[in-house]
């Protein structure tokens, strides 16, 4: 498997490089400007008449959290930074796992080895997962390491945990862009397919008991932050759905005609 | 021994019959040519060998056993020049090589001082940097790389130049002379199977219509010309079996022969016919006359 793993890190180290300078910029970012700032803010964060009374409130009100420092990177690094671009690399990462050979007809030659095809999807998912969960667990210690410098202390316990359901979302996603990979010749269409079932997704959990089937629900849990208790059901079900599309792929994978 | 034996092989793509009950024998330590116009289905069968698609009916011998689902230990034994493929363009030549090398379990590269001999690739620069032809000897290189049983070449010389078909060709005639090895050659170039192979299959719309050996072949393949002695009798012919006549005049006409030459041939001196002239036919006309579908049940 060695050679495989060998090619798959020198085929996606470009997109792992981008990614990994993405979220270390954003985390360089986050704490000494964007906490900093708020922080900062004395009193009333918006004082403007202009700006309608009740959203005033609300604001102001919100404030206080974000000064404090876990609500802080609860909120805007595990619920908004890290969820949006560990959506959006996870997919492109993952898009061309099997698609891209079948595109640019190298599965030909890969396909006609004396290689198992469950040696080539294992080999490809073994990189793709460790160059995401790099590029997640990283900048997110990074964190606490730039909050000293303020200084500030971070939960570490919360941090943990957060970043365990970051990086089960992150992979859950990658698990569906997987699947796609296979099922789809094409890269482009892949790719849409996979945003498509996220974007669905996210209506269709409103539906009562459907809670789960919304994927950036994996990402974050409130319910953890709010008792500081592991939650484990977006974990179980990310875990799910991980080994599912994994499955499904290999399935396809092993029925699929080069 | 047979290297590969399909028996009654049927693959269908929708509703697209690509091989109907195809069976063929490739015997061991032979330069086997696997001919027929595109579409015939010479890639199906070469990917059904190799496991990138499955048959739907039939059976698959590979060096004597019968393949499995994913064939990984046989495949060790298979080297395979593909019509098209892309090769990874990041990777210079001597990292696909090794690379290649890897997933057959090999730590040493075989054969490529001898044909960096004959093709002079710049293996030290990247594939992308390659033009067709190279990537086409490159593709070679890695099949003989890792010590083949079995070459299965599919359309090998498409898109070469004269000098590196003749390269490849000659390289491919001395292979087989050195190391016994079995050269599966689809094409659909005739020259070249007539001047490398020594057995052919010819395949038409999914099914093998003739296979023997070349000499044999060729040795059936004549046109006579047939003087009688009374004035030609359509139907007296028609009755043995002598149908498509070229009529010269009222006593003589031509006959083109493709199998079982010789007992044609003694029928019609049965029926008082006499053989006056026999000329070879060339391979091409021979091929021609397996592609015409109305003249292959005759001769």
């Amino acid at each position: 498997m060695w050679p495989l793993i060998k090619k798959e890190l020198k085929e996606n180290l470009t997109k792992f490089i981008i990614m990994f300078l993405v979220m270390l910029g954003t985390a360089f970012f986050l704490i000494p400007y964007g906490y900093n700032m708020v922080s900062q803010i004395p009193g009333e964060l918006f004082n403007n008449p202009a700006v309608p009374g009740w959203l005033r409130n609300q604001l102001n009100a919100m404030l206080p959290n974000l000064k404090y420092i876990d609500f802080f990177i609860f909120s805007q690094w595990f619920g908004k930074n890290l969820l949006q671009f560990a959506i959006f690399f996870s997919i492109i990462m993952s898009i061309g796992t099997i698609a891209g050979e079948t595109e640019r007809k190298s599965s030909i030659f890969l396909f006609s080895r004396p290689v198992k095809r469950k040696t080539i999807l294992l080999s490809k998912v073994i990189v793709v997962f460790s160059f995401l969960i790099i590029s997640i667990v990283i900048p997110t210690y990074l964190l606490p390491v730039l909050s000293n410098s303020i200084p500030l202390n971070i939960n570490m316990h919360l941090l943990n945990i957060g970043l365990l359901y970051a990086v089960i979302g992150t992979l859950a996603t990658a698990a569906i862009s997987i699947f796609f990979s296979t099922l789809i010749n094409d890269r482009l269409k892949a790719t849409f397919a996979a945003f498509a079932v996220i974007i669905i997704t996210i209506p269709m959990a409103s539906i009562k008991g459907m809670h789960w089937i919304n994927i950036v629900n994996l990402y974050v849990s409130t319910k953890f932050f709010q008792t500081g208790m592991i939650y484990f059901p977006p974990l179980i079900c990310g875990i799910g759905i991980i080994i599912f599309f994994l499955a499904a792929s290999y399935y396809i994978l092993k029925k699929k005609e080069f | 021994m047979n290297i590969i034996e399909l028996n009654n092989v049927s693959k269908s793509f929708g509703t697209v019959r690509a091989l109907n009950d195809l069976t063929l024998t490739v015997p061991e330590g032979s330069i086997f040519g696997f001919l027929g116009p595109n579409g015939a289905g010479k890639t199906t069968t070469i990917k059904i060998l190799l496991r990138l698609i499955k048959e739907d009916s039939g059976t698959i011998n590979l060096f004597g056993e019968k393949i499995d689902i994913e064939n990984k230990i046989k495949r060790k034994r298979i080297g395979f020049v593909p019509e098209e493929f892309s090769l990874y363009n990041y990777m210079t030549g001597w990292e696909i090589l090794r690379f290649n090398a890897g997933l057959f379990e090999k730590k040493n590269l075989i054969k490529i001082d001898e044909l960096q001999d004959t093709f002079h690739l710049p293996l030290r620069e990247k594939i992308s940097t390659y033009s067709r032809g190279m990537k086409k000897a490159l593709s070679l290189y890695i099949a003989l790389s890792t010590g083949p049983e079995l070459l299965i070449l599919d359309e090998p010389t498409d898109g070469l130049d004269p000098v590196v078909r003749k390269r490849l060709l000659d390289f491919l005639i001395k292979e087989v002379a050195e190391k016994n090895i079995t050269i599966f050659f689809s094409s659909h170039i005739l020259s070249e199977v007539e001047k490398i192979c020594d057995t052919v299959a010819i395949i038409k719309r999914g099914k093998v219509i003739i296979q023997e050996e070349l000499d044999k072949i060729k040795e059936n393949a004549n046109l006579i010309t047939v003087r009688l002695s009374s004035k030609i009798d359509t139907g007296k012919l028609d009755a043995i079996g002598i149908t498509n006549i070229s009529k010269i005049d009222e006593f003589t006409f031509d006959l083109k022969l493709f199998k079982n030459s010789s007992a044609i041939v003694k029928k019609i001196e049965n029926a008082g016919g006499e053989v006056v002239r026999k000329i070879p036919l060339s391979f091409e006309d021979i091929f021609m006359h397996f592609m015409e579908e109305k003249n292959v049940a005759t001769h």
